[in-house]
């Protein structure tokens, strides 16, 4: 009986799913004629006649719940500026005097790229500024300011692209200081600024917001580019370094230069020997492998340098521009500088490289 | 189950329509969630 019952029941799916298969088939077959716009009124319709039963059949779908949850209207946060407020304008009051100055190029070296922030006692023309906020407070919410730069010492805002060192000033005068802070504009907010500094679009535009998000989110602190070296201080460590370079040379090792970069080194001295154009070089370079096996480590383009500089020690006339601040970032710029004069075979090796690229070398 | 065919083919031809319609009407449903893209093709331009 059972088994019965269980064929009915398999028959009847049988004959339903080829049925379902068969009526697809015929539905496509028909869309390719010129009934398809027939066939697909005629479903619609079906649609509609299937939604009216669902909603007789079952009035609680698609409904709102009968009893809504209770809730209690919030008012919206009022960041409107409070200068019209007589004593709460004692609070704004610091940022107006406050005027920072950015010195793009400092004098008194390159680890100390920071912002000065000058403190001066009377701003001659509060009123613009007023008005630009009052401009900005018609289209926006101002942000929350910050009384002073977080430690001290402002971002170098005007590395967002679109964002000029003026508008980093004014900025400033309104607050904002850092990165994070523009990276947490609100589209509100962001009207306000654009409102307040004059720049229409340009905030969208740019991705002022999403560049600083990238800033503020970067793993080292972000500097200010680090200026070309024609100060004054640069010119002083001159001496200090050409010292440093040519004592390892009288001395035929290279104090700090580890293995691998010796090791490069060596071979690249020891290509230039049948030249015959370096032979101090080549004089210190065999003392610096010896030495060189019984250490290890990652080859430091200073490193590499300062052997080469001891390879280099026979002609003491260094160049100026090679003598860079040691913090200048590995480049081709200063290696190429200080390349050995005798490299014939090896001079086209790419400052920087991995050693083991030298090692690859014939 | 020839048994089963000679004695309830009305219900099973029943079945077999009953699928037909479905299968014909689902094609151009609205209603179905996914494959919005077969139906393209049926959308009067």
């Amino acid at each position: 009986m059972m088994l019965h019952m269980a064929e009915i029941w398999a028959a009847l799916a049988a004959c339903f799913i080829l049925g379902a298969l068969v009526g697809s088939i015929f539905h496509r077959a028909i869309a390719l004629t010129g009934a398809g716009r027939v066939q697909a009124s005629l479903i619609r319709w079906i649609d509609r006649v299937v939604r009216a039963l669902e909603r007789v059949l079952m009035p609680w779908r698609g409904s709102v719940p009968a009893v809504l949850p209770q809730t209690v209207p919030v008012p919206p946060p009022d960041f409107s500026h409070v200068s019209d407020a007589p004593e709460l304008h004692v609070a704004v009051e610091p940022y107006v005097p406050r005027h920072i100055t950015v010195d793009p190029l400092p004098s008194a070296g390159p680890e100390e790229v920071e912002f000065a922030l000058v403190a001066s006692p009377a701003r001659p023309e509060p009123t613009k500024s007023f008005e630009d906020m009052a401009r900005g407070d018609l289209v926006g919410y101002r942000p929350l300011p910050l009384q002073a730069p977080r430690q001290g010492v402002a971002d170098p805002l005007h590395l967002i692209a679109g964002l000029t060192k003026r508008h980093a000033g004014r900025l400033a005068e309104v607050g904002i200081f850092h990165f994070s802070q523009i990276a947490s504009w609100t589209p509100q907010e962001l009207a306000w600024v654009a409102a307040y500094l004059g720049v229409g679009d340009a905030i969208d535009d740019k991705d002022w917001v999403g560049q600083a998000m990238r800033f503020a989110s970067a793993d080292e602190p972000v500097r200010a580019p680090e200026p070309v070296p024609k100060t004054a201080s640069a010119a002083k460590a001159k001496p200090a370094r050409k010292r440093k370079v040519a004592k390892p040379a009288e001395e035929g090792i290279a104090t700090e230069a580890s293995a691998p970069a010796r090791r490069a080194a060596a071979k690249r001295a020891s290509a230039a020997e049948p030249a015959a154009k370096a032979k101090p070089a080549a004089k210190a370079k065999p003392a610096a492998k010896t030495e060189a096996a019984t250490r290890s480590g990652p080859a430091k383009p200073r490193a590499r340098r300062k052997s080469k500089g001891a390879a280099d020690s026979a002609a003491p006339d260094i160049d100026p521009a090679t003598t860079a601040p040691n913090t200048a970032p590995p480049g081709p710029g200063p290696e190429a500088d200080v390349a050995p004069p005798a490299e014939p075979s090896t001079g086209a090796a790419p400052a920087g490289a991995d050693p083991a690229d030298h090692r690859r070398e014939p | 189950m020839a048994y089963v065919i000679v004695n309830y083919w009305p219900f099973l031809a029943i079945a077999a329509g009953l699928g037909f319609v479905v299968g014909w009407w689902a094609l151009g449903s609205g209603r179905r969630g996914l494959g919005d893209d077969l139906s393209a093709g049926d959308r009067p331009s």
